[in-house]
């Protein structure tokens, strides 16, 4: 667990006057569950855009495997094996709860148009593949059931869980997951958190992920990273976070 | 052959014409969501194309295939700049590109004669056989084009390409954020379906045999949207129907002219029927006559098999 896998150097992102990313430098090693902490509106989210190339940074670097991908366009830093889900879903709402899954995995042959006429033998068994694969995420997270319904008639957590879902098709190195659990019922929360670390340990996945239910968070992760007003202001083993005043004082508050 | 049998058959090669363009609109709106306001400047080009080089004395499979890539290439080209535009903007962008393109051929008289407009001799060498014949001949490989541009279609939508056009439609940031190049894709679809709109560009010339600046006014892209909206978006038999239903109303409007005796002009009155109807069905069915048609891939066999596992 020492190599590091994402790096970035003083990232700066603002809208108008305002901040919303300042300075920010900070490391996610390989293999681990990093935890991303702070109050409302201290700027996880916009980090998180910056990092997937949804926003082009001001200032800054970002490394992914040792490589820049700070200017990339969002489906080149996906090739590069790091995905990530967005806080409020976006499905893809017509479509299927299994084509929202189908849709996400990661280079397939039938996703190209001259294989749509020339090779459709391929990609038929690829795809009898792949939706053995969506059907089994589906089923952890129980929504195999609603396999056949739009995702618009999903509830809001069952929304929640898709986007998640949808993101484990990809095939990634590395996942960006802004607060997974919010809006999920406790033991459903629970579960995606073990579900992330068992991931992780099998898949060698790492995990940077924004949570508010810190409970949970700081149960499975390795390190944590606190973040106010655009800064990391504190960064700790979980178990030591709590105890940080600085970080009691602008997030957690007094027990 | 008698005349209302004629006319039966003149209709049902204007609705074989249309349900082309209605097909390839569909898959560049219905599917990829490219509000593309330009149909018509591709039909444009593939009936010039054709008619040009059925002056020159190609034989029609020539003429129709130079201009399907004609038009092909032409919405290729005016695809990457458009489509780095908004949707709103991307209507705007295309209808002026259709009208620009027919005011060249309005002006530059060089070209396929101007205002004036140009006869198209028919490059199907058979001679002597009656015009009844010629209909049935014209009436065949309009609706070969037609069975070969949904097979395409019906191709392309099912299959998981298909389902990722579906997908960028949606939300184009999140398929952007699931690697999808969606420029690529969507230059594709433009692509594709400005082809097939050549392809029904020059059935049209080589059938009415005159085309001219006037033929090609933006009413004609408005008419194909019709046929899409009522039909179904992203439906391709949904729309097909859509053609028969929207050029039935067109021609009954016109029976209704010679025949009939009504207070109000029946070609007007057309106008108002199609007019209102789509707002009720914007009003009370926005999804069309028919539903979006589902993915159909073996993930649907895989998945109905789970069904009984679980
Ligand atoms: N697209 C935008 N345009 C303008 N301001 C924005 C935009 N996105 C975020 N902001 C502002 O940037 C700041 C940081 O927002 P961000 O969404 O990153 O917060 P967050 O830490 O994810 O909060 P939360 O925990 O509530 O999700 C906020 O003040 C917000 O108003
Ligand atoms: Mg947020």
């Amino acid at each position: 667990m020492e190599k590091t896998i994402l790096k970035t150097e003083n990232l700066t992102k603002s809208f108008g006057g305002l901040k919303a990313v300042d300075n920010v430098t900070l490391t996610v090693k390989e293999n681990s569950i990093t935890g991303l902490i702070g109050p409302n509106g201290s700027g996880k989210t916009t980090l998180f855009n910056t990092i997937s190339g949804v926003y082009k940074p001001e200032r800054g670097k970002i490394y992914f495997n040792g490589e820049r991908i700070d200017g990339l366009a969002p489906y080149k830093i996906y090739e590069k094996g790091l995905a990530r889900t967005f806080q409020t879903p976006r499905l893809f709402q017509k479509l299927t709860v299994l084509d929202n899954m189908m849709v996400s995995c990661r280079s397939h042959p039938g996703d190209k148009i001259l294989n749509v006429f020339l090779k459709k033998r391929r990609w038929s068994e690829e795809e009898e593949k792949l939706a053995e694969k969506a059907l089994e995420i589906l089923e952890i997270i129980e929504l195999d059931r609603f396999k056949d319904k739009p995702a618009s008639e999903l509830s809001g957590g069952q929304m929640k869980l898709l986007e998640l879902g949808r993101v484990l098709m990809t095939e990634p190195k590395m996942l960006l997951l802004d607060e997974p659990a919010a809006g999920v019922n406790p033991t459903l929360a629970r579960r995606i958190f073990e579900k992330i670390t068992q991931l992780r340990d099998e898949l060698s996945l790492t995990f940077f992920t924004i949570e508010h239910r810190i409970e949970i968070l700081l149960e499975h992760a390795d390190w944590v990273y606190v973040m106010h007003n655009g800064s990391i202001i504190a960064e700790s083993p979980p178990e030591e976070v709590v105890k940080n005043k600085v970080v009691v004082d602008v997030y957690l508050g007094e027990a | 052959m008698s005349e209302p049998l004629i006319y039966v058959l003149d209709m049902a090669v204007f609705v074989g014409i249309f349900a082309i363009l209605a097909v390839s609109l569909n898959l560049e709106y219905g599917f990829t969501g490219l509000a593309n306001f330009g149909k018509v400047a591709f039909f444009m080009v593939g009936a010039y194309t054709s008619s040009i080089l059925a002056n020159m004395g190609f034989p029609y499979l020539a003429c129709i295939t130079v201009a399907t890539f004609a038009a092909g290439f032409v919405g290729f080209v005016a695809s990457l700049p458009a489509l780095k535009l908004q949707a709103d903007y991307l209507a705007i962008v295309t209808l002026a590109f259709g009208e620009i393109l027919r005011f060249i051929f309005k002006n530059e008289e060089w070209i396929a004669g101007g205002v004036q407009g140009i006869t198209v001799p028919s490059a199907i060498t058979i001679t002597g056989v009656p015009i009844q014949t010629m209909m049935l001949i014209q009436l065949t490989i309009v609706y070969a084009a037609l069975a070969i541009c949904y097979f395409i279609a019906q191709r392309v939508v099912n299959s998981p390409y298909g389902r990722t056009i579906r997908a960028i439609r949606e939300d184009e940031l999140a398929a952007q954020v699931l690697g999808k190049d969606v420029f690529k894709y969507k230059a594709q679809m433009f692509t594709l379906g400005s082809a097939m709109a050549g392809v029904s560009g020059s059935l049209f010339s080589q059938y009415v045999r005159f085309i001219d600046p006037y033929t090609f006014e933006p009413i004609l892209t408005f008419t194909v949207w019709m046929m899409v909206i009522l039909g179904g978006p992203a439906n391709n038999l949904g729309v097909i129907l859509g053609a028969v239903f929207v050029q039935a109303l067109e021609r009954g409007a016109r029976i209704a002219k010679d025949y009939l005796l009504l207070p109000v002009d029946p070609h007007n009155l057309r106008v108002m029927i199609i007019g209102i109807l789509i707002i009720l069905i914007l009003m009370y069915r926005p999804q069309g006559l028919f539903r979006e048609s589902k993915v159909k891939t073996p993930a649907l066999e895989v998945a109905s098999k789970w069904k009984k596992r679980s």
